[in-house]
């Protein structure tokens, strides 16, 4: 009797399992085709595209691996992809330098406060992308605020374009752009890290430098890890901040897809936008086997 | 130790000073010479005090490009914002409860249009239009924005999902729920948090792209458009987007913070 019993249930559990499967299928198809639609498929065309002969407004369908060719060898093209390189490197780095003992102060020194402070510091950087980058190229612009403050104490006559039109200029503005994208990574890996294991190292006598060095940094990769996925891998396709504050040697990889498109060398324009594709994708294929894909997920 | 006590406090005074110079100084250093521009009684950013006037905040009202800009973003935003959270709720659900082979795929599928950098999406979608002979206009760029929308409310929704114990819904459904009431009354609820944070996000990053609609935008222009596309080119207008950047800052601010204050978005 309960063997039939329990053979209904298992039918009844494997229809109800089915109409759970039928229902999150049903749930993802649009998502997954609209990925497909106006994400993989511009892609595949796009990767196409940059296999054929360049040429303005149309497509020769003519097949050659000559523009990746000429984005390694022609110095034009491999100048910049080096300088953007080095621009979002310089950057990053220099972030996690100002960054670090700010979550550090936030979760350890003042842990009461720093959730309040944090949320200051993230408030002016939740909506105001453009604003900011326009707000630097009005101090360091050519007729911007740092210039007339420099000349009105008489220590330039002229305006300065060293501030304007720099390699330095795009990094000060990364660098404020995504601060406390960086700071919030750190602050929570930090605070989640336990008491009872710094007062611990503290009763067996560790000082304080033995405790960063041994606990605090090592405990602090995951946090490295979001870096990588929030600052370097975006930044290098950065835009808007090497074109209204970089000039002639800030210029960036986004700036040259942009003249490609805009002259509509899509071939070109193809080639640069599937290298940078490629390289993000390696770059977080390295981080991941480094750091782990648990660390994605650390809070 | 006092010679212990001393150098913590001097870590710790170190430390504060740090802190409170990098973010009152470095962070708020340009934000505050935006607003004390909008209100100078000068188009030029001489380090002088002019008088006080609101005429830059006047002249909003005759640019109606500026106005217009402001309208499309938001219209966007409202558009990018709904259409997303209804395809990427769905997803969350599957990849925290399924495992397996197919389930790890699909997150990957997902989120490589949200890890790589954005001007790729632009560029993809910008062939795309272009190729298929679609006429670039806001809808495109909204259908753009959307891309990378549908995995970052992935993203934020995920791990509260994982969170959610599994027996607080079968406890509902013992006691004779069904899964619409059970979804209704009681995993809803539970992960409201994190739904409105994606939502508030979603519309904040969309309002705010710049590089996806540059290259997927047609004639009409949202506001980071409008702002990069009159920069430099027309003189005398920088004071009149201090004076839009300010409001817009002040009343972003003021709701996110409120927001998180009341305990309805989980920031971070």
């Amino acid at each position: 009797m309960s063997e039939e019993k329990g053979l209904s249930q298992i039918t009844n559990n494997t229809t109800k399992n089915l109409i759970k499967l039928i229902r999150y299928v049903l749930g993802n198809i649009p998502g997954f085709i609209y990925i497909l639609i106006m994400f993989y498929v511009p892609i595949a065309i796009l990767f196409a595209i940059s296999l054929t002969k360049p040429s303005k407004y149309v497509v020769s369908w003519e097949f050659t691996i000559e523009n990746y060719v000429k984005v390694f060898t022609e110095a034009t093209y491999y100048r910049i992809l080096w300088n953007t390189f080095l621009i979002v490197a310089v950057a990053t780095i220099l972030l996690i330098i100002v960054a670090y003992p700010i979550a550090y102060y936030l979760a350890r020194v003042a842990p009461n406060i720093g959730d309040r402070l944090l949320l200051f510091t993230i408030i002016p950087v939740e909506i105001n992308y453009l604003i900011r980058i326009y707000a630097w190229r009005v101090i360091l612009g050519e007729n911007g605020f740092l210039n007339m403050l420099l000349i009105s104490l008489g220590i330039i006559q002229k305006p300065l374009t060293i501030f304007f039109y720099s390699w330095f200029a795009v990094v000060i503005v990364i660098i404020h752009e995504y601060l406390p994208y960086v700071v919030v990574p750190f602050y929570l890996n930090l605070r989640g890290i336990p008491r009872e294991i710094y007062e611990a190292a503290m009763d067996l006598g560790a000082s304080r430098l033995q405790i960063l060095k041994t606990i605090t940094l090592p405990l602090s990769k995951p946090g490295l890890l979001s870096v990588i996925f929030i600052v370097f891998i975006p930044t290098l396709g950065e835009f808007a901040i090497p074109s209204l504050v970089g000039g002639q040697t800030g210029l960036m990889l986004g700036n040259l897809i942009d003249r490609y498109l805009s002259q509509f060398n899509l071939a070109i324009g193809a080639t640069l936008s599937f290298f940078l594709l490629l390289f993000s994708i390696l770059v977080s294929i390295i981080m991941i086997r480094i750091f782990g894909y648990e660390a994605l997920y650390a809070r | 130790m006092p010679n212990e006590t001393i150098k913590n406090k001097l870590i710790k005074w170190s430390l504060t000073a740090y802190t409170i110079i990098v973010i009152g100084f470095f962070i708020y250093f340009p934000i505050a010479i935006l607003y004390i521009y909008s209100v100078n009684n000068t188009p030029y950013f001489i380090p002088e005090w002019r008088g006080f006037t609101l005429q830059w905040f006047m002249k909003i009202f005759e640019r109606s490009d500026l106005i217009n800009s402001i309208w499309n973003s938001l219209v966007i935003a409202l558009l990018v914002t709904s259409v997303s959270m209804a395809m990427g709720i769905p997803p969350s659900f599957y990849l925290v409860r399924r495992k397996g082979k197919i389930r790890d795929i699909y997150f990957l599928y997902l989120m490589i249009p949200f890890i790589i950098p954005w001007i790729i999406i632009g560029v993809a979608d910008f062939i795309f239009f272009w190729y298929m002979g679609i006429e670039k206009s806001l809808l495109t760029a909204a259908l753009a924005h959307i891309v990378y929308s549908i995995p970052l409310i992935v993203v934020i929704i995920t791990p509260r999902i994982y969170s959610l114990d599994p027996s607080i819904e079968e406890a509902s459904m013992d006691l004779g729920a069904d899964e619409l009431t059970t979804f209704r009354k009681v995993t809803f609820p539970l992960i409201f948090p994190s739904i409105a944070s994606a939502a508030i996000i979603t519309f904040a990053w969309s309002f705010d792209n710049f590089i996806i609609s540059y290259f997927t935008l047609g004639n009409e222009l949202t506001w980071p458009v409008w702002i990069f596309s009159v920069i430099g080119k027309v003189p005398r207008i920088m004071p009149v987007i201090n004076a839009m950047s300010v409001i817009i800052i002040t009343l972003s601010s003021i709701a996110i913070y409120t927001l998180a204050k009341k305990g309805l978005t989980e920031l971070f």
